[in-house]
């Protein structure tokens, strides 16, 4: 019987004792190396491929491990995680793979203790993450190192401030709630407000629950105005026409976008 | 040689896992009938009863409440059927002590599931689970999906925002309940009446099993919580 089972389309079992290759019947430790080593079997069982052909690997990953094998681990889960990531990065890297957002592992333990002791089971996932825009030219990204005043920002030493060139911003958002400015060049999530929210984020005061925390995108161009829909959000109608899920359209100012049917209007306009 | 083959199984009182699946779909096949083109159906429920010496009873129940035995129960009763799974009947089974081991079954209605709202813009709310239902999916507000094209059968909440609209699944497991967490996440929990807390987002075969009296919560990581108070009457 080979160390990795598939189980179901999205979820392996591990057999440690397998993997270690310990005698039968004897027990396995357990250890941050063998748990790093079945993940990465793991991820070379994902054979989905991009249009392109290019090979595409889970990003999420959860190692679920028997209750007494976890606690053996359980000390080391901060580092186990971190190192976890490194591993399947660099083997993302040699099998020259896409990820569709930044990699997540996890390791937990069996809360119905139904797992037997050295076995594991790896339950992946594809969960699509943002990524923050590229600076363009005439912004910058600082990170500071200490406290700081900068303007009339107090900056802690864990941000990270975005400062854009606010002469390039050419372009407003308009809504029954409030209204805001779009720089030009930059990605900008909009949204309803909500603590979590992303950089680059328009929270539209006053929206209700229809509109989604991250309903679509929008980046300003000199010519034109690209709006996206997120996979997951309520319907999206720019100038009366549908964006389907996950899809973009290029439209010349000024714009107008309803979200869910109506329920919000936001125009957009030069300044 | 029927007595043989007992002889060798530990004698006609002992049930192991086994014996029990096989003898309980002995009793249910006399329930089919033929429909006019000769199709089998079987009646919508059906009720279980298997009778085992006292010191038997607590390790035939053990059996009883694990999900799968009624997992292998359907499986066996559609291979020798020949029947697809959904037109099986839904399978409800009571343990009782007596003298001899014994497996019977009857045409029945079993004791109807259902869900107390407690929390959210519906607090108070009963949600009656369907007779014959044997997978439900639920969550905020009616629909979910892109451009809502799926639908939920049970709405736990309207606007309760934490609660994602395609929170989770139920699944029914013999006289038991099995849930999944879908954009739940790792905020769905089965709340036991002894004080244990299961996500089946972090179990080995992504269920957890919920009894009557069980809670299944739904929170936001930061305390808010939607309880649903498993019930059955």
């Amino acid at each position: 019987m080979g160390a990795i089972g598939k189980d179901g389309l999205d979820q392996f079992r591990v057999r440690f004792g397998e993997l270690a290759r310990v005698k039968r019947g004897k027990a396995v430790q357990i250890d941050p190396f063998l748990i790093a080593q079945a993940i990465g079997l793991v991820m070379r069982e994902c054979t989905v491929r991009s249009a392109t052909g290019k090979p595409i690997v889970w990003n999420e990953y959860r190692m679920i491990l028997a209750r007494p094998d976890f606690d053996l681990v359980r000390p080391l889960q901060m580092p186990l995680e971190r190192d976890l990531k490194n591993v399947l990065a660099q083997e993302a890297k040699t099998r020259a793979a896409e990820l569709v957002g930044e990699l997540r592992v996890t390791v937990v333990f069996d809360e119905a203790d139904e797992l037997p002791q050295g076995e594991g089971v790896v339950r992946v996932a594809f969960v699509p993450t943002d990524k923050l825009a590229a600076p363009r030219a005439g912004e910058l990204t600082m990170r500071l190192d200490s406290f700081a005043l900068a303007g009339e920002i107090a900056a802690k030493p864990t941000d990270t401030v975005h400062v854009a060139d606010s002469t390039l911003s050419n372009c407003s958002l308009v809504w029954a709630g409030g209204s805001a400015k779009v720089a030009l060049g930059a990605t900008i999530v909009v949204g309803r407000p909500h603590p979590d929210a992303p950089a680059h984020f328009i929270g539209l005061a006053g929206a209700g629950a229809t509109v989604n925390k991250q309903h679509f995108w929008i980046l300003a161009t000199p010519s034109a105005i690209k709006i996206g829909r997120f996979p997951k959000a309520n319907p999206v109608h720019v100038n009366g026409q549908p964006i389907p899920p996950g899809e973009e359209r290029e439209v010349a100012m000024p714009v107008e976008i309803s979200l869910s049917r109506g329920d919000l209007i936001v125009r957009v306009d030069r300044r | 040689m029927g007595w043989l083959s007992d002889l060798l199984r530990g004698g006609s009182d002992e049930l192991g896992w086994d014996d029990l699946i096989r003898r309980i779909v002995e009793a249910i096949i006399p329930l089919r009938s033929y429909g006019p083109r000769g199709e089998t159906a079987f009646p919508a429920e059906v009720i279980v009863r298997i009778t085992v010496p006292e010191g038997s009873s607590a390790i035939v129940q053990g059996f009883i409440d694990r999900p799968e035995l009624d997992r292998e129960v359907g499986a066996a009763l559609a291979n020798r059927c020949d029947v697809p799974p959904d037109a099986l009947p839904s399978r409800e089974y009571i343990v009782s002590a007596a003298d001899r081991a014994s497996v019977t079954a009857s045409e029945g209605a079993p004791k109807a599931w259902r869900l107390v709202v407690e929390g959210g813009d519906r607090d108070g709310n009963t949600l009656e689970l369907p007779p014959g239902w044997s997978e439900l999916a639920f969550g905020r507000g009616p629909w979910h999906g892109a451009d809502h094209g799926a639908r939920n059968d049970l709405v736990v909440c309207d606007k309760t925002e934490f609660v994602s609209r395609r929170a989770g699944r139920l699944y029914r497991a013999g006289h038991q309940l099995e849930v999944v967490s879908l954009d739940q996440g790792d905020q769905l929990a089965v709340k036991r009446a002894a004080g244990e807390a299961v996500r089946p987002s972090r179990t080995a075969r992504g269920r957890a099993t919920v009894k009557p009296g069980d809670m299944i919560e739904l929170g936001d990581g930061r305390g808010s919580t939607l309880r649903l108070r498993v019930e059955r009457h």
